[in-house]
């Protein structure tokens, strides 16, 4: 293959990736970029095959065992993408709209009341957040729990973390080292 | 529910932090006032000296590289018990501010912070401070997969840390749905949006689309 068409096609396939996760980051209301990934799954893996479903989801493992903002898997996917410059654009793509917007807000002064027309509005992003969200679940344990093995310890965890309080590091750790140890 | 801020729970995700602050009523009891979100235009808050832009980019540097896996209950622990830059009350209104507007709702609380101190300087300094380091940890990561992904027990590895990751996203879901008031019309929503996001494939735009104004017309019929 030659380096030049690969260049343009990377260069390319990073333009599309930042316009769209830059749309979704502007238009993101309840549930912030985790509610959005089906979405971002569907561009980058099925539709433009630019990771694979594994890097997809190894991606978001890493982002979410890492200090700093989970939101953050996209700069990782955008790694992924195109390297460190996927990186840098990928977290420039989600962050520059909201702070726009909310740059807008500031101005604007909106935000300042809370009518009645606010409450409805907050009220109505609490049923839409929890469809994304639990549509973001099932497409993720969809990719990720390809074993009996693996599906068990997930459904084993959201009990636990139901039921307890402990840190969801901890049951990062302990997946990482049930896989680790080929044991999912 | 006993008290709804997003720094007691304990909870480790942003999102999770969003569906223990989601079921408190707009009129409950963090939302006293609503003047939180009044911008002063880069003015500095009466009484307090100046942040600065500088420092605010150091703190919340600080402030998102002791977030493992989430920001926004570390957020709480450093603006209002730490640095008192805000109190419980004015924190719950600007959560509540920021989760109208679109994207990651510690960015907005961070912007919104670092304008009131310093302008759109400071609040361009404390969306940095939120990113710069995390996006630099990022492209380790990223060349950390990059040669080591062909190892398959860090690849088996990382397939157990996703499982592990999904049973998150999950979490924050239910707890979300909990929120949702027992209704046919608000659960019919949640329905939807799973089914066409999730299992339909649909167009997050579309979704949006469709269920945001449908959502919106529901809560603004349904009575308080």
């Amino acid at each position: 293959m030659d380096a030049a068409w690969i260049g343009a096609l990377t260069s390319s396939a990073l333009w599309q990736f930042c316009m769209h996760i830059a749309l979704l980051s502007g238009t993101a209301i309840g549930g912030g970029m985790i509610a959005v990934m089906p979405d971002v799954h569907r561009l980058v893996v099925e539709t433009n095959h630019w990771v694979s479903s594994e890097q997809f989801t190894s991606a978001f493992a890493m982002a979410q065992a890492s200090p700093g903002p989970n939101f953050l898997y996209i700069a990782l996917i955008g790694w992924q993408v195109a390297g460190w410059k996927g990186t840098i654009a990928g977290s420039i793509a989600v962050a520059l709209p909201p702070a726009l917007v909310c740059y807008a807000v500031i101005r604007l002064g909106s935000g300042r009341e809370s009518g009645a027309l606010q409450k409805a509005f907050r009220r109505s992003l609490v049923p839409l957040s929890a469809g994304l969200l639990l549509a973001s679940g099932w497409v993720l344990a969809n990719t990720v729990d390809d074993s009996w093995r693996a599906a068990l310890m997930t459904i084993v965890f959201v009990v636990v973390l139901l039921r307890t309080r402990v840190h969801p590091l901890w049951l990062i750790a302990l997946g990482a080292l049930l896989g680790g140890l080929g044991l999912l | 529910m006993p008290d709804s801020n997003a720094g007691a729970a304990g909870d480790a995700t942003d999102e999770t932090a969003v569906a223990n602050q989601a079921p408190t009523p707009a009129g409950g009891p963090g939302a006293g006032r609503g003047n939180a979100g009044k911008p002063t235009h880069g003015k500095p808050t009466d009484g307090k000296p100046t942040i600065g832009p500088l420092q605010l980019f150091i703190s919340f540097s600080l402030l998102t590289i002791s977030g493992f896996g989430g920001v926004l209950p570390f957020a709480y622990r450093m603006l209002v018990e730490k640095r008192q830059w805000l109190d419980k009350t004015e924190f719950a209104e600007l959560f509540a501010i920021a989760q109208m507007m679109p994207g990651p709702p510690i960015l907005h609380i961070a912007q919104i912070v670092g304008h009131r101190d310093s302008g759109w300087r400071g609040g361009a300094a404390a969306v940095l401070g939120i990113i710069t380091v995390p996006t630099l940890l990022m492209m380790v990561l990223g060349l950390a997969y990059h040669q080591l992904g062909d190892i398959a027990a860090f690849r088996k590895a990382l397939s157990g840390m996703s499982a592990a990751a999904v049973a998150l996203i999950i979490v924050m879901g239910i707890k979300m749905a909990v929120a949702v008031p027992r209704r046919v019309r608000p659960w019919l929503v949640v329905v939807l949006a799973f089914v066409l996001l999730g299992l339909a494939h649909v167009s997050f735009f579309i979704v949006m689309a469709l269920l945001l104004p449908l959502s919106f017309w529901f809560a603004w019929k349904e009575p308080r």
